[in-house]
């Protein structure tokens, strides 16, 4: 399959790809940065997009008429699409029983087999509960619902090989998002179990490129049914090009080896206690992944310290509760300051935010003003910013591209990857003691995070702490010393 | 030069196929244009000097009223939403008190403004109108309110609120430049638009009621010539009545558009401008996806 | 046994409300000015031998006032508005209902006039909730399916003329003068404050039934059309909304398209449901949203009503009375009204949020 996109969002927002691969009857995987319209132009692909919302060009023929064409038709009939954010996509008046049974649902058979696989870590009991819930925006987990996603998807494949010979097509927009390493692992054996059947045509979308590590290593055997490709920005338009998955684990490889395996031991600049309680939980530090003894969590100075945990854990929690944002029980010191509950919100306001502490959001798409110019973005700081100073770190960071143009340009329209830059700039041009990194690399593509863990490695060595927290722990093992390491649970 | 301005002009009507909100705004302000000048035109001209004073005040006052009703919703949206400055008994306080204006329907407020306006302010126009201004104010600073706080509230929730707090930005600056200004504008203009036309139809309304109900027995004060009071005059009366005249004889409409056309052109005015800002209104809501 | 923690800050501000509202009470002047006016001259008029009924003798003390008063040494500030305080105590007389607050009858009165203002209230209520929802399906279906004609959609018909040969552009020229027209008339009534409605059918307060009156509420002052283009729009956010492309990907029918099971029968029915279709969850979203926000309804309902009543003076009516009590100087029952309805608002917003509440929790774990 091959295929030209335009799909015109506003007058000065336009998504454009002049030809679109997708390889037949294989597991197309794509990465890059988000935000740039790879969901968009799948989603319009498989004729999932409103047809009034955008206007919309497929190979030079109108959305309207190209909805119309058979081959279309027949598609639409037999293809499903996993979405990134499973929360808005399920309707919460509706039990997840009742919304994997209506439609073409009504008589799958094994439906309770695929739960059981994907919802391996429950008992019967446990996944009959889930079933019979209604989703709401916490509950079930946003692991959960993608888990619900991804079983829509296997029983759709199922039941056209029921049905018809003839194959369909299966889109994943980052389906394993909100999943934890081992879920995400299970989930792809579950993938490839079910696609070896029938072949019908898979393309994942996903930013996590520790994926081809896990696939090198699980199917070696069927290594042609995988195709990697990446998706660029080249000035307005979009690009496909190959990707080398070669390239990337040789690289990986490499920066492992060079990392930094020594310790400084220097002054310490805040301890956090174990022991917080948030949500009838009760949340510790610990150094190796199956001790018993908990432990306190020290930051140093011009270190970088990393929290692991699974998902749901609590991770963003624990920064928020660090930033004075949730209220709860704790105890923590923080450069010769004891800070706990008791401490009041003003005291955060006046002598930490922005001037001890700053933090770098997960969402990159949420943390910016979108309607706003980048300029802006740098305006009512407690001191200011000289523009110097900004030039300085922007470039840094955006090393090809215009400085007073790019502080120009509208937060809105910027990929994931720039607007995860910008807003680690705003985090770090404070100069403030400590950074909470809060998934630092969301939506960069590979060249981006390579960018960003240069930029962090140079803050250590003037003397910044981090606290970072990420579930891309391929990726950042390279820089964080195994020592510096701690599990929460 | 001349080729120019046709070009352009057919540009700006070609786009109101797309842009119904540019659209509506055309059509209100070429009817309006339309009814003064034909009032202009076949109407005498001490009448047309009562309906023109009449439409400018009611129009002023609503205006002014919608301007401070703003500012006094900003205020009480301030006063419970920012948290650093203000404690949980003002919150309680104003939300009581707007809560407890919001459950009088409007109009019993009004109304029962009018009826201290005519006892205290009896032949003070300027008074009266300052009043006014007040009362109307007053009764839809809870609608800006609620848009207001549910603005901010909705952004609280979102990162960026979080994300520029912990950055050390002050929180009014947030809440002013990037959930208002930069995020609620299309929202507020929008509310302004249903307020400014709620308005206009109470006022008139109850202007209306005041004319006809209160002023046959008692000595009556004063009152600003609005909209309202003009409907409520016998010759409107005539007037509108002879719109019944149509059913039997539609050619009854010459008639009617020269002779009838006190009543007439205070109604359709009114008429107008409902059916306009509810248009107007939603094609904001539309264009901008303000859903 | 349902939850309902609003219930207890609904008393609280009831409670609250009621204090103030009986400190304004005991505030607020009763209109015995005006008849104390007129106890002084009666009683003056009695000295003087003159006749208070009697035009002459009226006239005669006016002439000569000064005279009169200097003879009784009495003080500069007696009245001088013999002629108005006189006629507004025979008003007052004639009146007795709206001016005295003792009046037995005025209770049974204010009574009456609430019972058929609730009734008339809840039955319009209920309507406009059935009807706007019933509309707005219409509207959210037909204007997809281009069956819909909307006033702009009118005039770029006339755009199109030309392409057509001239035959048949006299046939479509008319076709669309009618549709335009109509178009135009409904929207114009729609929008009409209900006494430009009265007026123009000479419509007199004694020939309203409560029948009329409901049909009046619900055609005029702009009420069903925004309380359905807000259902219209609830539709139209909820149409938006992800649940609705995954239902499209497991082949639930489209909304927008062609189905035979959407018909009149259906969208007609007390209780929606539209098996096998998006629409059904899109209905059942879009009718959460309008049930809690229907508070709002209900005070234009309200409003809608006041103006009914008063402009068109409807006798015997709740607010009518109050009006007549105001012309009469007793404000005493203007604050009694604006507490009654106080009262009724604060009980519809609590079945509102009650009927919301339960919607709410059939969908709660």
């Amino acid at each position: 399959m091959e295929l030209s996109v335009k799909i015109t969002l506003s007058e000065n927002q336009i998504i454009e790809i002049d030809s679109f691969k997708l390889a037949n009857r294989k597991i197309n995987f794509i990465f890059g940065e988000s935000g740039i319209g790879k969901t968009l132009i799948s989603q319009a692909i498989l004729g999932i997009l409103p047809k009034d919302e955008f206007k919309i060009e497929i190979d030079g023929v109108e959305y309207a008429q190209y909805l119309e064409l058979p081959g279309v038709k027949e598609i639409m009939q037999k293809h499903f699409f996993v979405f990134q954010e499973p929360s808005s996509h399920l309707s919460q008046t509706q039990t997840l029983r009742e919304q994997i049974s209506e439609g073409c649902f009504s008589e799958t058979p094994r439906k309770e087999e695929f739960a059981k696989s994907l919802f391996y870590d429950k008992s019967v009991a446990e996944i009959e509960k889930l079933l019979n819930t209604y989703p709401k925006s916490y509950r079930p987990s946003g692991g959960e619902k993608q888990r619900i996603f991804n079983l829509m998807s296997f029983l759709k494949i199922q039941n056209l090989t029921i049905s018809t010979a003839w194959n369909g097509y299966f889109f994943f927009d980052e389906p394993t998002g909100f999943l934890d390493v081992k879920t995400r692992n299970i989930l792809i054996k579950q993938m490839v179990e079910s696609y070896i059947i029938d072949k019908p045509t898979f393309l994942i979308i996903t930013h996590d490129y520790s994926i081809i590590s896990f696939i090198k290593e699980q199917f070696s055997e069927y290594s042609e049914l995988f195709s990697y490709t990446e998706i660029y920005k080249d000035g307005e338009n979009l690009k496909q090009r190959t990707f080398d998955e070669f390239e990337y684990l040789f690289w990986l490889e490499n920066a492992v080896k060079n990392r930094p395996n020594k310790v400084k031991q220097s002054e310490v600049v805040m301890e956090l206690q174990s022991g917080i309680s948030i949500f009838g939980k009760k949340l510790n530090f610990y150094r190796n992944e199956y001790s018993s003894e908990s432990t306190k969590l020290t930051l140093r100075k011009g270190e970088i310290t990393y929290l692991k945990a699974a998902s749901g854990v609590g991770k963003t929690t624990i920064a928020k509760i660090i930033m004075g944002l949730i209220h709860t029980k704790f105890n923590m010191n923080l450069d010769g300051k004891h800070i706990t509950e008791k401490t009041p919100i003003l005291y955060f306001k006046n002598h930490l935010w922005g001037k001890k502490l700053s933090m770098v959001f997960q969402n990159a798409d949420e943390s910016l003003n979108p309607k706003t110019t980048v300029k802006n973005l740098f305006n009512d700081f407690p001191r200011k910013i000289e523009k110097t100073l900004l030039q300085n770190y922007f470039e840094r960071l955006f090393p090809k591209y215009d400085f007073s143009e790019l502080l120009d340009r509208k937060v809105g329209t910027l990929s994931g990857g720039e607007k995860q830059k910008i807003n680690l700039i705003r985090a770090l041009i404070l100069e403030t003691e400590i950074t909470i990194l809060d998934e630092p690399i969301t939506g960069s593509d590979l060249s981006g995070i390579k960018q960003i863990l240069i930029f962090l490695q140079e803050q250590i060595a003037f003397g910044k702490s981090f606290l970072l927290i990420s579930h891309n722990e391929d990726i950042f093992d390279t820089i964080v010393p195994p020592e510096n390491v701690y599990y929460l649970r | 030069m001349k080729i120019e301005l046709k070009a352009r002009l057919f540009e700006y009507f070609k786009n109101f196929k797309k842009d119904k909100f540019q659209l509506w705004v055309t059509i209100y302000l070429i009817t309006l244009f339309a009814i003064l000048v034909w009032d202009l035109l076949f109407l005498n001209s001490s009448a047309f000097k009562m309906l023109s004073s009449a439409i400018f005040n009611t129009f002023v006052i609503s205006l002014f009223a919608v301007l401070v009703s703003f500012l006094l919703g900003i205020f009480f949206a301030f006063a419970t939403e920012a948290n650093f400055r203000f404690n949980s008994v003002i919150r309680f306080v104003v939300k009581f008190l707007l809560d407890s204006i919001n459950s009088i329907p409007q109009i019993l407020l009004l109304l029962s403004s009018y009826v201290f306006l005519i006892i205290f302010f009896y032949n003070k126009e300027l008074a009266q109108i300052l009043w006014l201004v007040f009362s109307l104010s007053i009764i839809f600073a809870n609608d800006f309110f609620i848009e207001i706080s549910n603005r901010i509230q909705y952004f609280k929730k979102n990162e960026f609120y979080n994300a520029s707090l912990v950055l050390g930005i002050s929180e009014r600056k947030i809440i002013i430049k990037d959930i208002l200004i930069s995020n609620s504008k299309n929202h507020l203009l929008n509310r302004i638009i249903l307020v400014f036309s709620s308005m206009i139809f109470l006022f008139s309304s109850v202007d209306f009621i005041i004319s006809v109900g209160l002023s046959t027995n008692l000595s009556l004060a004063e009152l600003p010539k609005t909209l309202g009071n003009i409907l409520a005059s016998l010759d409107s009366k005539q007037d509108i009545l002879a719109i019944s005249m149509l059913i039997k004889n539609p050619l009854y409409i010459s008639e009617i558009l020269t002779t009838h056309l006190e009543g007439i052109s205070a109604a359709s005015i009114l008429i107008l401008t409902l059916i306009s800002s509810y248009k107007i209104s939603n094609s904001l809501i539309q264009k901008m996806k303000l859903y | 046994m349902i939850r309902f923690p609003e219930i207890k800050y609904h008393f609280i501000i009831l409670l609250l409300f009621s204090l103030i509202f009986f400190g304004i009470f005991q505030i607020i002047p009763s209109n015995k000015t005006i008849n104390q006016d007129y106890q002084k001259i009666s009683a003056l008029f009695k000295k003087l031998n003159l006749d208070i009924n009697s035009n002459e003798d009226r006239i005669l003390f006016q002439e000569s006032r000064n005279d009169f008063l200097s003879r009784t040494n009495i003080s500069d500030d007696f009245p001088t508005e013999i002629e108005t305080i006189y006629s507004q105590n025979l008003e007052i007389q004639k009146n007795e209902l709206y001016s005295n607050l003792e009046n037995d009858e005025l209770v049974s009165t204010i009574l009456w006039g609430l019972m058929r203002f609730i009734f008339i209230f809840t039955l319009l209520s209920i309507l406009i909730f059935y009807l706007s929802k019933t509309l707005a399906l219409q509207k959210i279906l037909f204007l997809t399916k281009k069956h819909y004609f909307s006033l702009e959609n009118i005039i770029w018909q006339i755009e199109e003329f030309r392409q057509f040969p001239t035959s048949s552009k006299v046939k479509r020229n008319a076709k669309i003068f009618f549709k335009l027209l109509l178009k135009i008339i409904t929207l114009v009534v729609l929008f009409s404050p209900v006494y430009v409605i009265g007026y123009s059918f000479n419509l007199k307060g004694e020939q309203i039934s409560i029948v009329m009156a409901i049909f009046l509420g619900l055609i005029s002052n702009g009420l069903l059309i925004t309380s359905t283009n807000s259902f219209y729009q609830f539709l139209q956010a909820e149409s938006k909304k992800g649940y609705v492309k995954t239902a499209k990907l497991k082949n639930l029918k489209n909304m927008f398209e062609n189905d035979e099971n959407l018909n009149w029968k259906k969208l007609f029915a007390i209780k929606k449901v539209f098996p096998n279709n998006t629409l059904n969850q899109i209905y059942i979203n879009a009718d959460l949203h309008f049930t809690s926000n229907f508070k709002n309804f209900s005070r234009l309902i309200i409003t809608s009503l006041v103006i009914i009543e008063l402009t068109l003076n409807i006798q015997n009516g709740f607010f009518y009375l109050m009006l007549k009590a105001v012309l009469f100087g007793n404000y005493k029952i203007l604050a009694i009204v604006v507490y009654l309805t106080f009262l009724v608002v604060k009980l519809s917003d609590i079945v509102i949020e009650f009927i919301s509440l339960r919607k709410n929790q059939k969908y709660e774990n």
